[in-house]
């Protein structure tokens, strides 16, 4: 048999689980995010002190053998900050991407499936959030409301959603027109039912993709509004929150309080990043 | 084209439109009263009532965004209520600053990315395509708020080659237009070396080769120059991008420019310096737009025709 009659009898999952399996970026990506979970689920038992004992004898103390990554501008431990920041941090990325793409979800399913005015206006709403670039509403709105866990959440989602609706619109303006879904129309099958089993179920694929480069983009984002100053001041330190110390300091003094929370959101990124190239390269049917 | 110009133009005034509605709004989502926040428990009553009427606040929502729009059509921002200049004055300050290091962050990241995704897409499969791949990956992932500090660590303090912050000569524009220009740099590469392969696949590359132009001459000449189209759509689109990622560049490097404007307004509860440095952000990042539509559709007449 000829290796594509062996192809031939590979089902499409199997191809996209041989895909993946297969490609060094989907392990390393998901290598570093599992990683990541078991640090943040494990952080009372891996950090060496508890939080809430600062020394202010220690204060931006460097790294030494009591405090192995040093200590942060009250004299509090930098690897156990690390440590439950990565509880705080995965939560504000993983909430924010859930609530802003569970919004831009419906709003593009209604949008492409109904198009006509509906989809005009929506289109021109989406027009008006994309028309502040990169960080800016985000910045705007949890400078105003004042900078708290749920504030920064809200305004990274209020700023992200447009990229899910634009998305989602388009592939349901699409899928709305594709045989399996003219058919299911022409059997009686309501709005609701249409877009509930049969189109959404056709979005999840460039979904997933979209879900894990918007995580790299909020905790991109979380640490650079806590770099600025306006970072949750009403729980345990993120990562962005050690950064932002970070800039309160003259950057030779303490060079280990901007380097080590650096060095985990980019190690972090880069693994969202390769795990979501590796899933576009698994789902893509024409690869 | 000039039906295309018109038509991109009239989908202009319901967006902006929305962005001065959102920026006139924001100051209702301060919590509490604004003017309380702004001046302080300890004022009067009258001095309260007299920065309420400044603001606008004493009148209907729709007609302080009425108001807010008349002005700013006008050209005028209102008035800081901490520097005791118009907003207009401040941001024209302040904008140079902030222009020069975005056109030097540009510059920074064609020279890295142009040459980086050529070689890439030549090489393709190689070590050096690997490897550019791989700075194309990381750079996207790499911080500006990290790679700034890191930069200053490397060249200012521990070698001091570089001064560590403030505008002054050429050498103090080298470590925050790098800093700004990876990430765009890693974006470039990226969009370069996808743009060649394409190309490279082209009849007309293949008829070069056969009358026996040079490689050099079919890479440079045949294939970049018809591959920098969208290298081109995308340098336009990511301009705003660039402008407002220079709120971060510019603390980290203590820069004079719209972003620590922006971030002192925002301090010092400056609320109309707020809204006019968010507007003029928004407001360049649509006309850039605007333009990048335009000029491609120049150079495509599909994109016209497809509108």
């Amino acid at each position: 048999m000829t290796t594509q009659a062996l192809a031939a009898h590979i089902s499409p999952s199997q191809r996209v689980r041989q895909k993946l399996y297969t490609n060094a970026r989907f392990w390393i990506g998901a290598t570093i995010l599992t990683v990541t979970f078991i640090v943040a689920v494990l952080a009372p038992i891996l950090a060496p002190f508890e939080l809430g004992n600062a020394d202010l004898l220690e204060r931006l103390c460097a790294p030494n053998a009591t405090h192995l990554l040093g200590c942060d501008i009250e004299g509090e431990d930098v690897l156990s900050i690390m440590l439950f920041g990565t509880r705080v941090s995965l939560y504000v990325a993983f909430l924010t991407v859930i609530i802003s793409m569970a919004f831009g979800t419906v709003v593009g399913l209604i949008s492409g499936y109904w198009r006509g005015w509906v989809d005009s206006v929506i289109m021109r709403i989406v027009d008006i959030f994309m028309a502040f670039p990169g960080i800016l509403l985000a910045l705007t709105l949890t400078a105003i409301i004042g900078p708290s866990l749920y504030t920064i959440i809200f305004a990274i989602a209020v700023s992200g959603w447009t990229s899910t609706a634009r998305l989602v619109r388009g592939q349901v303006l699409s899928i709305r027109e594709r045989e399996f879904v003219q058919a299911s129309r022409a059997l009686g099958a309501q709005s609701g039912r249409l877009i509930w089993k049969h189109i959404f179920p056709s979005i999840l694929t460039p979904l997933i993709v979209h879900a894990s480069f918007s995580l790299s983009s909020v905790i991109i984002v979380e640490a650079g509004l806590s770099f600025l100053g306006f970072g949750a001041r009403d729980s345990v330190l993120t990562w962005g929150g050690l950064l932002g110390q970070a800039s309160q300091v003259e950057v030779d003094l303490a060079p280990h309080l901007a380097l080590i929370p650096g060095i985990a959101i980019f190690v972090l990124v880069v693994g969202l990043n390769f795990l979501g190239d590796a899933l576009r390269d698994a789902l893509d049917p024409k690869g | 084209m000039f039906g295309f110009i018109l038509k991109r133009l009239g989908s202009l005034i319901p967006v902006s439109l929305g962005v001065l509605l959102i920026v006139v709004g924001m100051i209702h989502f301060v919590p509490g009263d604004p003017v309380d926040i702004i001046l302080g428990d300890m004022a009067t009553a009258e001095d309260k009532l007299a920065l309420r009427h400044e603001l606008g606040l004493d009148q209907p929502l729709f007609q302080q965004t009425a108001t807010y729009v008349s002005h700013a059509v006008r050209g005028d921002l209102g008035q800081s209520l901490v520097y005791q200049k118009s907003v207009n004055e401040l941001i024209m300050q302040r904008l140079p600053a902030t222009m020069r290091l975005a056109v030097a962050s540009l510059i920074v990241a064609l020279l890295i990315s142009v040459p980086l995704g050529i070689l890439a897409a030549v090489f393709q499969g190689t070590k050096i395509d690997f490897a550019a791949m791989s700075f194309a990956v990381s750079g996207v992932a790499v911080p500006t708020f990290w790679l700034g500090p890191l930069l200053i660590l490397l060249f200012s303090v521990e070698l001091g080659w570089l001064p560590v912050s403030e505008m002054g000569d050429w050498k103090s524009f080298i470590l925050p237009a790098f800093t700004m220009g990876t990430p765009l740099a890693a974006a470039l590469s990226r969009i370069t070396r996808n743009s060649m392969l394409d190309t490279l696949k082209e009849d007309f590359v293949r008829t070069a080769r056969a009358k026996g132009c040079s490689e050099s001459r079919v890479i440079l000449k045949h294939t970049f120059r018809n591959a920098s189209l969208p290298l081109v759509t995308v340098v336009g689109l990511q301009f705003g991008v660039l402008m407002a990622g220079a709120i971060i560049t510019e603390k980290v490097f203590d820069w004079p420019g719209l972003g620590s404007l922006l971030v002192e307004g925002i301090n010092t509860r400056d609320y109309p310096v707020v809204q006019g440095c968010v507007l003029f952000f928004s407001m360049s990042y649509l006309i850039v737009n605007l333009l990048t539509d335009i000029t491609y559709s120049l150079v495509d007449p599909r994109i016209r025709l497809s509108t």
